[in-house]
């Protein structure tokens, strides 16, 4: 909380501040309202937000130096945030995660993934895309990932990086790695159609070069 | 009073305010980067040279070409250096905003479609990284860089070893660093060895942002010390010999201890000695 104050003060801080709502525009022009402090969690969101209100305090400031007036009329800070990078989709999915976020903060996934905590990531991440999910049939079938939804977790890892989520870019990103942990490299290639470029040859020559990882 | 004088000091920037009285300083500076976006072409490539990536890198993309905006904005970047060297001062800096402001429209991130199939190739070096530093690193040697070239070159650059070196020997990281930031020995390391340095610029650039240590060779080797090399750390002073240490043992608990000044009677070939000096670790074979 203390963080959040300071981050409110720096900004302009004043106390209904915590009451905003940010319009969050998407790609394709539609508006998601979101909790000002929500959305703080998007280190983008958040140093747009803090420009723009140095801005406006300095154009108060020089409003009442050029007319002497000590009262400023209330100039609210524009609450429309474009997100060009992101569709409306993917956004849905990003706020939910915030929300879910602020609620419960996410612990740090541990590094390298062990069985225990890839639970967890799959839970949460279950958790954001059952939320807004209108196929849900699919989202509930774990085993099985469609194409689809694997365009949709890269677009949400692209999100996530563009909008400076690390939470949210170190769950999907653990994701994506849960689904090439234990995988022959030949398993890997099916699941995310990637041609070998390889000849047998020089397949086999890699394979000689990395030996050196074996028995460790 | 010094509280005070700090807080000032911090909060100094340029506010457009008019000057009331005495002088103002404004400085100007510019930010130059470059998009770290993989596998798309340079506009300032020429044909030639996109042709001899493609063998390196099928899957080059050149889209770019076709948008009509990004060649807009490519003709008003060459005119307003045109008119800069014309002389034309005014008519430089329009086409340069111009520019400018189509950019701004310009995605910065690969559009949709490039994300068909369920392909990985829209995502950017470091997000690779970042997905595959979740994992076991026999992991990423084994079945990673095996999958295609492209994963391989990337599976071998520095910062994802520089990551899984910190985590394998977190007390070793920061002697190999230091040992590395020194001049002489990157000034070696570069003009002996080209192995590292890849063929495709992008990747070079990421290098050099790592401050160019070989993370990878050195993860290499330092898996292959611990595994087959016996550890004898000798005490010069009292002739303390210890052997079978491994050498994260070695430089936690006996750091201090250990001298250097290794007498080459101790130059063995099955066995090592393994001495630390102001952080830098030599190894005598």
């Amino acid at each position: 909380m203390s963080k959040e104050e300071k981050a409110a003060n720096e900004s302009g801080g004043l106390d209904e501040e915590e009451q905003i709502e940010l319009q969050l525009k998407s790609q394709d022009s539609i508006s998601f309202p979101v909790k000002k402090d929500i959305a703080m969690h998007s280190a983008l969101i958040k140093t747009i937000w803090s420009a723009r209100n140095r801005i406006i305090k300095t154009k108060q400031k020089i409003a009442c130096l050029k007319l002497k007036f000590n009262e400023t009329t209330g100039d609210q800070t524009e609450t429309e945030i474009p997100l060009p990078n992101v569709r409306s989709a993917i956004l849905k999915r990003v706020i939910s995660f915030m929300e879910h976020h602020h609620e419960s903060p996410m612990k740090e996934i541990e590094k390298p993934l062990k069985s225990s905590n890839m639970r967890e990531v799959m839970q949460v991440f279950l958790k954001i895309n059952n939320n807004n999910n209108q196929r849900k049939n699919t989202s509930t079938n774990k085993n099985k990932n469609t194409k689809g939804d694997q365009e949709t977790l890269f677009e949400l890892i692209l999100a996530a990086n563009y909008m400076d989520i690390k939470p949210l870019l170190d769950l999907t990103c653990a994701k994506v790695a849960s689904m090439l942990k234990g995988k022959t490299p030949e398993q890997i290639r099916k699941q995310f159609n990637i041609a070998n470029d390889f000849t047998p040859e020089e397949e086999e020559a890699v394979r000689a070069e990395n030996k050196w990882a074996e028995d460790s | 009073k010094k509280k005070k004088k700090k807080k000032k000091k911090k909060k100094v920037w340029h506010e457009g305010l008019p000057i009331m009285q005495g002088f103002k300083y404004i400085m100007r500076t510019d930010m130059m980067f470059q998009r770290v976006d993989m596998g798309i072409a340079r506009p300032n490539w020429t044909l030639e040279r996109i042709e001899e990536l493609r063998e390196i890198m099928p899957d080059l993309r050149t889209e770019w070409k076709g948008s009509t905006q990004f060649q807009k904005c490519e003709e008003l970047y060459q005119a307003s250096i045109r008119f800069q060297k014309e002389g034309k001062a005014k008519e430089s800096t329009d086409a340069y905003l111009d520019a400018l402001t189509i950019q701004a429209e310009l995605h910065s991130l690969p559009m949709s479609s490039y994300l068909d199939n369920g392909n990985t190739k829209a995502l950017p070096l470091d997000i690779h990284h970042h997905i595959w530093s979740f994992l076991d690193w026999t992991c990423i040697v084994q079945n990673i860089m095996t999958v295609c070239k492209s994963w391989q070159r990337m599976a071998q650059t520095s910062p994802i070893w520089k990551e899984l070196f910190k985590r394998e020997w977190p007390d070793m990281y920061s002697v190999e660093r230091a040992r590395f930031t020194n001049a002489n020995a990157l000034h070696n390391y570069v003009s002996h060895n080209h192995s590292i340095t890849s063929p495709v610029d992008d990747f070079t650039q990421f290098e050099r942002d790592s401050t160019f240590v070989p993370w990878y060779q050195l993860f290499k080797f330092r898996t292959f010390a611990d595994r087959n090399v016996q550890v004898v750390a000798i005490h010069i002073q009292t002739h303390h010999v210890e052997y079978g240490m491994a050498p994260k043992a070695l430089v936690t608990r006996r750091a201090q201890d250990v001298i250097c000044k290794a007498p080459q009677i101790f130059r063995d070939s099955d066995q090592c000695l393994y001495v630390h000096k102001k952080n830098i670790p030599f190894f005598f074979f």
